[in-house]
């Protein structure tokens, strides 16, 4: 299957307002619910226009009511519709945890598939150029089964996967990484294959080591390859993109092909989406593992404010640089 | 609703109820309550939807339509309904009778979801309406504060019902309330709200009926606490003894389904000799799903 796209050179940001326009002008079930996203165009402007387009009907403003709105949501679509809940940031989730972990992520297994909630909580969150709002939630999330936990990191796989979240059987927590949210832009256009949801994407071939990123992290991953490159080690980069549930075969593969693991995440390293995917390495993978996987991420220490502070705790491009040599070092 | 057929609903239910607490001690009955249940979801279409409180939902499945035995396999966890086992019999819901189901055992987000499909009933502009119901523990959580703002807020048709039979397991609720008035909660949001006698099927009804009247017509949401009286414990084998016995004496003479049974009997529309056939009508048919559930899940025992 082949992506139709806007032709244009988006953010992630745009790329994801394209995409809710795109399917609430095809299905006319769609509706999004949350605060400021009337004629403000959502918090940094991300409904921009939608409002204009759709009105009242279709973008139905509520109040700093997290909780009863991602419940609202879930019993809207219980009725027949496809709700994007926005939660504005990421750091709300706790104040919706109830409504999130203990009904729909429950409700299709509960009642065995009977009532189905095809509702999307769109956020945002994580360490970005205001500062504010820096919280990596995903792994509270994926804990708990029945929710699909997605966190793009390009333009691309931000059109696709909202595209797909919003047309999936059961619920997805959609998180935009505030980092890229108006980073650099990408053309979206027509004839790629789409991200799809569940399926991780190889961005880089190497053959000497797989990092494994995903959302901001992503960006580090990047710029360390490219450095590395220069001293001659060659990395392959997995960004995840589906978080919950982890892609089990690209992963898989690709540490087979390289034999070396660094997995790297701004959330906190402890109970963290990186301990899951060194998991599933180190019980179907270990065979081809030449050392020991490597995690990186932030110390279990709340997010602190000051900028000295706060970069001390996230991986840096140089973290992966070190970790990644210290590994390539240490089979040679 | 007619006083004959109101009277059939009030007496199924107690039975219903009555027939649980005998099979486990672990049952949470309803006794006492039948006519806040009937009164609020026996006058509905079956295009609406119900979202109602655990304690007496097994009645709310029957007066929507649910058989017996399917409601009784559903309490015995045995195959053929639609959960499978995963979801207890008793807050399981119903897609077709459009019953919304506890899928966590958590009180409170049934709440706003509730007016979730409320707000679907909304969208679509047609005239259906959704009632939900929840004690008078529950409405102490911020699920139903933010629900009755965003109920007013989108002028949602949505009738909230406090099923408020006064205790939250041991403790009496009105003593862990500031504000003691329920319905003037509500009124404090701006929606038309009521105290009614919850032991009287026939004010319930009146209330609950004018209620869903209004939502129907694009009036918005209302608010009902019907006040009424958990008989039994909180659980069948919890005695209840932290309760005034003068208090569980004044309502078991306020007794809803004998009130009822009284009326028609002062009528002339019901004999005792009635009353009588008709409780004995009520636990056969009760005591034949039983058996009929019981043996489907006899047949899955030895099948498995």
């Amino acid at each position: 299957m082949t992506a139709t796209g806007v032709g244009s050179r988006l953010s992630i940001r745009d790329a994801v307002s394209e995409a809710i326009m795109h399917e609430m002008e095809t299905d006319s079930s769609v509706v999004v619910i949350g605060q400021d996203v009337g004629r403000f165009g959502g918090a940094l402007g991300t409904y921009s226009g939608l409002y204009d387009r759709f009105g009242d009907d279709r973008m139905i403003e509520t109040g700093i009511s997290e909780s009863a709105v991602v419940s609202l949501g879930l019993g809207a679509s219980l009725a027949g519709y496809r709700p994007i809940v926005d939660l504005m940031f990421a750091d709300f989730i706790p104040v919706a945890a109830n409504a999130l972990l203990s009904q729909v992520a429950n409700f299709s297994y509960m009642t065995g598939g009977e009532w189905t909630p095809q509702l999307v909580v769109r956020t945002r969150g994580g360490d970005g150029p205001y500062r504010a709002h820096p919280q990596n939630l995903e792994a509270l999330l994926g804990h708990v089964p029945g929710l699909t936990v997605v966190i793009p990191s390009t333009p691309a796989d931000a059109y696709d996967l909202m595209t797909a979240a919003i047309r999936a059987p059961g619920p997805v927590v959609f998180i935009e990484p505030l980092y890229l949210l108006q980073g650099p832009r990408q053309l979206v256009d027509d004839g790629r294959d789409p991200a799809r949801i569940g399926s991780a994407a190889v961005v880089r071939r190497g053959r000497d080591v797989t990092v494994v990123s995903y959302g901001r992290s992503m960006r580090m991953a990047q710029v360390a390859a490219a450095q590395l490159e220069r001293d001659g080690i060659d990395c392959e980069i997995v960004d995840l993109r589906t978080v919950v549930p982890l892609d089990r075969g690209t992963l898989l593969d690709s540490v087979g092909r390289t034999g070396r693991l660094v997995v790297v995440h701004d959330a906190w390293l402890s109970g963290g989406i990186g301990a899951e995917v060194v998991a599933i390495v180190a019980e179907s993978g270990h065979t081809h593992l030449s050392a020991p996987p490597v995690r990186l991420g932030a110390p279990n220490i709340p997010v602190p404010y000051a900028q000295p502070l706060r970069d001390a705790t996230l991986p840096r491009s140089q973290d992966i640089i070190d970790a990644v040599r210290s590994l390539v070092g240490e089979a040679r | 609703m007619t006083a004959a057929s109101t009277l059939q609903q009030l007496t199924m239910g107690r039975c219903i109820e009555e027939f649980l607490a005998a099979q486990s001690p672990h049952w949470y009955p309803a006794i006492g309550e039948e006519a806040t249940l009937i009164g609020c979801f026996a006058g509905l279409e079956p295009t609406d939807f119900v979202a109602p409180h655990y304690r007496g939902r097994l009645v709310v499945m029957w007066l929507r339509g649910l058989s017996l035995v399917d409601i009784f396999r559903g309490v015995r966890g045995t195959t053929g309904s639609p959960e499978t086992g995963r979801l207890s019999g008793l807050h399981r819901g119903s897609r077709e009778a459009r019953i919304l189901p506890l899928v966590t055992n958590v009180l409170g987000p049934n709440v706003p979801t509730a007016a979730g499909l409320a707000l679907g009933c909304k969208l679509q502009r047609g005239s259906q309406v959704v009632v939900v119901s929840f004690g008078d523990g529950t409405a102490g959580l911020g699920d139903l504060h933010e629900t009755l703002n965003l109920a007013v807020a989108l002028r949602l048709p949505l009738v909230l019902v406090c099923q408020n039979n006064q205790y939250s397991i041991s403790t009496r609720t009105a003593s862990t309330r500031g504000p003691q008035d329920l319905s003037a909660w509500a009124r404090a949001y701006e929606l038309p709200s009521e105290q009614v006698d919850g032991n009287d099927v026939e004010s319930v009804a009146g209330s609950v009926g004018e209620a869903v009247g209004r939502a129907r017509t694009g009036g918005g949401p209302s608010f009902v606490d019907c006040l009424t009286y958990r008989a039994a414990g909180h659980f069948v084998s919890d005695r209840g003894s932290y309760r005034p016995s003068e208090e569980v004496a004044e309502w078991a003479a306020r007794d809803p389904v004998l009130m009822e049974a009284r009326r028609a009997m002062a009528e002339g529309s019901l004999t005792e000799d009635d009353f009588r056939r008709l409780r004995h009508r009520c636990r056969r048919e009760i005591e034949d799903a039983w058996e009929e559930a019981s043996s489907r899940l006899a047949a899955q025992e030895v099948s498995a």
